[in-house]
């Protein structure tokens, strides 16, 4: 069931969320980079190399998982010189390369640089990341800012373009159109929800790098509500991501309005779910 | 640590029949059908399982234990009649990198652990016996864990709040042990570390971390080696004491 989403062609509609599967590992550990996925979605490509946050970064939630990992990778620089040409190598299919930063030149950078690299296939904007330099807390939380950061990106390549949009906010009709005025192909529903857990003794966020992100199957209804609106709001092609589990999770996604679905947290349990989930789905 | 040892891991977890649950003092040994799929790897190696029902939404890593008549594992009393409960439990592994035992002897090596650190030294005692082990433990009613640690030489174990550390120290003091093989709980591993790299000792420490996949990648396992955070499933479990030290 060949799809194209966004100027992407993918050849069946299952992909996985990005941060959610580290396709070296996966091949190393299981002889497979990508099992039963159309492609691979990077973790967020930030200029520097991060270490990510201190622990703890996990905890349980009812039919959920709360995290605040906080960006950990290599950094530009290594991954377009060691891990992209690596992945290419064991990836099958597309690469899609998800870019975050701190500033609309840190993400301009990284999309020039990824455009003229045929490795990568397409390019997502982790827009939930700040923008140091004009004081915003969240680009995604933004309009102005989400059409700023996806227009610059747009100038620089004309690669398929892909916004991760955050359900953290008042409205995401409005942040769906001005990525779409900012020239996005395609846009990715939803990064995880803005939620954490409590230490109790202080009644700050128990997690090492503070705030968090719900995940899992309690935000699929959020993630159905964000396509739904989106695809109303505009006429861009959507991934569909959030809480997905099964087929049926799949089917409802789509019948939303999604035409490819990532699955995210579930892999955590099994990584061979999307293997199970097209089978599913193709009786 | 060059020899550290991985086993190849089936995609996907499979579906373990549970045979019985039975109590151990406080804690409850769940014994599991034998099964080829139900690959052990080798000692420090851990398996992600959850409840096929989804009772409990993430996996959680877990020491498989060879027993006489088949596997099992170990869990606290409350997991094994809620989270864990049910005529099935889900299993993906081996996983992560284990103790290389190239160097192992009963003369030179010594086994410190604690928790459900002893149930890896329970693997390690079927491999290679009568080496002296150091155990500790958070509370008396969880002794009866030792009987599951066979094959080895079990010193007189620690209840907290006695520490594992105070007898490492002395028996390091002897010089007769080279290497130190390690289990337990988060403050355990930088203690021994400690401890060994004073008196010139070489370390390997099993780490534990919380996990939500146990194959790199949820991110969620980070532990601080080499001075900066590093994901436990995959640099670990089992890492030289060293890294912990930097």
């Amino acid at each position: 069931m060949s799809i194209t989403v966004g100027r992407l062609e993918l050849a069946q509609p299952l992909l996985n969320g990005s941060g959610t599967w580290d396709a070296e590992q996966a091949h190393r550990i299981f002889g497979d980079a990508n099992p039963g996925l159309a492609g691979f979605v990077t973790k967020t490509i930030t200029p520097e190399p991060r270490a990510g946050n201190p622990a703890p970064r996990i905890a349980p939630s009812r039919q959920g998982l709360l995290n605040s990992i906080g960006l950990p990778g290599p950094g530009r620089e290594a991954f377009l010189a060691t891990l992209l040409p690596r992945l290419r190598t064991i990836v099958d299919g597309p690469i899609i390369c998800s870019v975050g930063g701190f500033s609309l030149a840190d993400y301009v950078d990284t999309v020039a640089a990824l455009d003229s690299d045929p490795a990568c296939a397409a390019i997502e904007l982790n827009v939930s990341c700040p923008n140091v330099e004009s004081g915003c807390a969240s680009i995604g939380g933004d309009a102005g800012e989400t059409e700023r950061l996806t227009h610059a990106a747009r100038q620089v390549t004309a690669k398929p373009l892909f916004v991760k949009l955050s359900a953290s906010v008042a409205d995401i009709a409005t942040i769906a159109k001005a990525a779409e005025a900012g020239g996005a192909d395609a846009l990715v529903c939803v990064n995880t929800i803005k939620a954490t857990a409590v230490d109790r003794r202080t009644g700050k966020s128990w997690f090492g790098g503070g705030g968090g992100g719900l995940s899992g199957a309690a935000i699929k209804p959020v993630a159905l509500h964000a396509v739904v609106a989106c695809r109303e709001a505009t006429t861009l092609d959507i991934i569909g991501l959030g809480g997905v589990e099964s087929a049926d999770d799949v089917r409802d996604l789509m019948a939303a309005g999604a035409c490819a679905v990532a699955l995210g947290t579930a892999l955590f349990r099994n990584p061979a779910l999307a293997h199970t989930i097209s089978a599913d789905l193709a009786s | 640590m060059s020899g550290v040892v991985e086993h190849a891991t089936r995609l996907g977890p499979h579906l373990a029949r549970v045979v019985a649950v039975e109590p151990l003092g406080g804690l409850a040994l769940v014994r599991i059908e034998p099964d080829p799929r139900t690959e052990l790897g080798a000692p420090g190696q851990f398996h992600m399982l959850s409840n096929p029902t989804g009772r409990d939404y993430l996996s959680r890593p877990v020491g498989l234990i060879q027993l006489d008549d088949g596997v099992g594992f170990v869990v606290d009393q409350e997991s094994a009649a809620s989270d864990m409960a049910g005529p099935e439990i889900t299993v993906l592994g081996p996983l992560g990198r284990g103790f290389d035992l190239s160097e192992t002897s009963a003369e030179t090596t010594l086994l410190v652990a604690a928790g459900f650190g002893l149930t890896v030294m329970a693997r390690i005692g079927r491999l290679h016996t009568r080496i002296r082990l150091i155990a500790g433990l958070r509370q008396a009613d969880h002794l009866p864990l030792l009987e599951q640690v066979t094959g080895v030489t079990i010193d007189a174990p620690r209840i907290a709040p006695d520490l594992v550390t105070d007898p490492l120290s002395e028996a390091l003091a002897s010089g007769q042990y080279r290497q130190v093989l390690a289990a337990g709980p988060t403050g355990l591993g930088a203690a021994v570390a400690r401890i060994c790299a004073d008196h010139g000792v070489a370390s390997q420490i099993a780490l534990e971390a919380p996990m939500a996949c146990g194959f790199g990648a949820c991110n969620g396992c980070a532990v601080q080696l080499d001075g900066t955070w590093k994901r436990c499933c995959i640099d670990g479990p089992v890492v030289d004491g060293a890294r912990l030290l930097a």
